[in-house]
């Protein structure tokens, strides 16, 4: 596969996991760019131990975690709500809220849910993030159930405020 | 919202645009590593300068005592080591590497990495003045021997108390600082590492 071919297969899908980690769109393009900076410093070395989409998803898992190093950037869930009800209009609310809500998880939580979410198999995520392919499955079952809850919480406000109306 | 599968095509809904193109990214990898070459090269450079300098001077004042000499060598090593911390050196040397490890590795690679640092950081800024305040007191017996005992006392009164006044009250606040910025750091780390390990005890 050529850097070319890598770049068009894998950008958009390393993005959306950025954006899972820092729901913060110039900066999840950031980080998007340092990932694959570093895939084609290190193409030449890469060994094969492991598919180029794994090798890609961890360079990419880790830079997200290095961005703990920065001073610390106030995410998008922290916004106080009438900033974040002006950024809601222009695109769909829903997707807003996802990411709101996968922001609100703990730093490694949304990392495995953004990897699940973009169908990689628990084994390779638990190869990416270093933990037993068991604790991979139970958490994320965790993380899907507190992403529904939220989802469900945030219907029945919105239910609430619409009858209160 | 009632299934994850509904979550799922929310996720896949959103659209990916305006990220840069392949050639932007070769570019800029190529900029970013010309980059990283420049620093070591201008770092070997300031080195090198340095130490022509001080042979110059040697050379050229041709002082008669063993103890000038020396002071003149123990104060460009202080230098040396100054410039290592200050220009981010260190980072360079022990840089850690992202792409072959998985994240559990490269969170406690970082914290070991991130713990050295603050220990060299600490040991070289304290190293520094030790070694630049005997260096200018070996320089300066040469030249105070010829002086006026009274002269000679206020010379080095001076130096060596505002290398005090430096030593008590700037260094400790730079090195907190530091210390402070570095701390935090591992600390963020280290929260996110346990929440491998914690999960991981627990199965």
């Amino acid at each position: 596969m050529t850097f070319e071919e890598i770049y068009n297969t894998y950008s958009p899908r390393v993005y959306r996991l950025c954006m899972g980690y820092v729901n913060d769109s110039t900066w999840a393009k950031d980080i998007t760019q340092e990932t694959f900076i570093s895939v084609w410093q290190n193409l030449g070395k890469f060994r094969q131990e492991s598919s180029v989409g794994t090798w890609i998803f961890r360079i990419a898992s880790n830079n997200c975690l290095r961005q703990l190093e920065r001073e610390k950037k106030n995410l998008k869930s922290e916004m106080p709500i009438d900033i974040e009800e002006k950024l809601m209009e222009d695109n769909s609310e829903q997707e807003k809220l996802l990411f709101r809500f996968i922001s609100e998880l703990e730093e490694t939580d949304r990392l495995i849910i953004s990897l699940e979410l973009e169908e990689l198999p628990q084994a390779q995520i638990a190869e990416i993030i270093g933990i037993s392919e068991g604790n991979v499955r139970v958490k994320i079952h965790r993380i899907k159930e507190k992403l529904l809850k939220k989802f469900q919480e945030h219907e029945q406000l919105q239910r609430h405020k619409a009858t209160l109306a | 919202m009632n299934s994850f599968n509904d979550i799922k095509q929310l996720w896949h809904k959103q659209e990916v645009s305006n990220l840069p193109d392949v050639k932007t990214v070769i570019e800029n990898a190529i900029s970013f590593q010309k980059k990283a070459r420049f620093n070591v090269i201008k770092h070997n450079v300031i080195l090198s300068l340095t130490a022509i300098y001080i042979t110059f001077v040697l050379f050229y004042y041709k002082p008669e005592f063993l103890t000038t000499k020396l002071g003149v060598v123990i104060m460009v090593i202080a230098i040396a080591m100054a410039i290592i911390v200050q220009s981010n050196m260190l980072h360079w040397l022990l840089k850690s590497n992202s792409t072959e490890t998985n994240s559990h590795q490269y969170l406690e690679k970082m914290i070991r990495y991130k713990s050295q640092v603050n220990f060299f950081q600490d040991k070289i800024m304290k190293a520094y003045f030790i070694l630049l305040s005997l260096g200018i007191g070996l320089y300066m017996y040469e030249y105070a021997l010829r002086m006026q005992w009274p002269y000679a006392v206020l010379v080095y009164a001076l130096t060596f108390g505002w290398i005090g006044l430096a030593w008590v009250r700037f260094v400790p606040k730079q090195a907190a600082s530091i210390n402070k910025k570095v701390n935090d750091v591992i600390n963020q780390l280290e929260r996110v590492n346990a929440q491998l390990r914690e999960k991981e005890h627990a199965q």
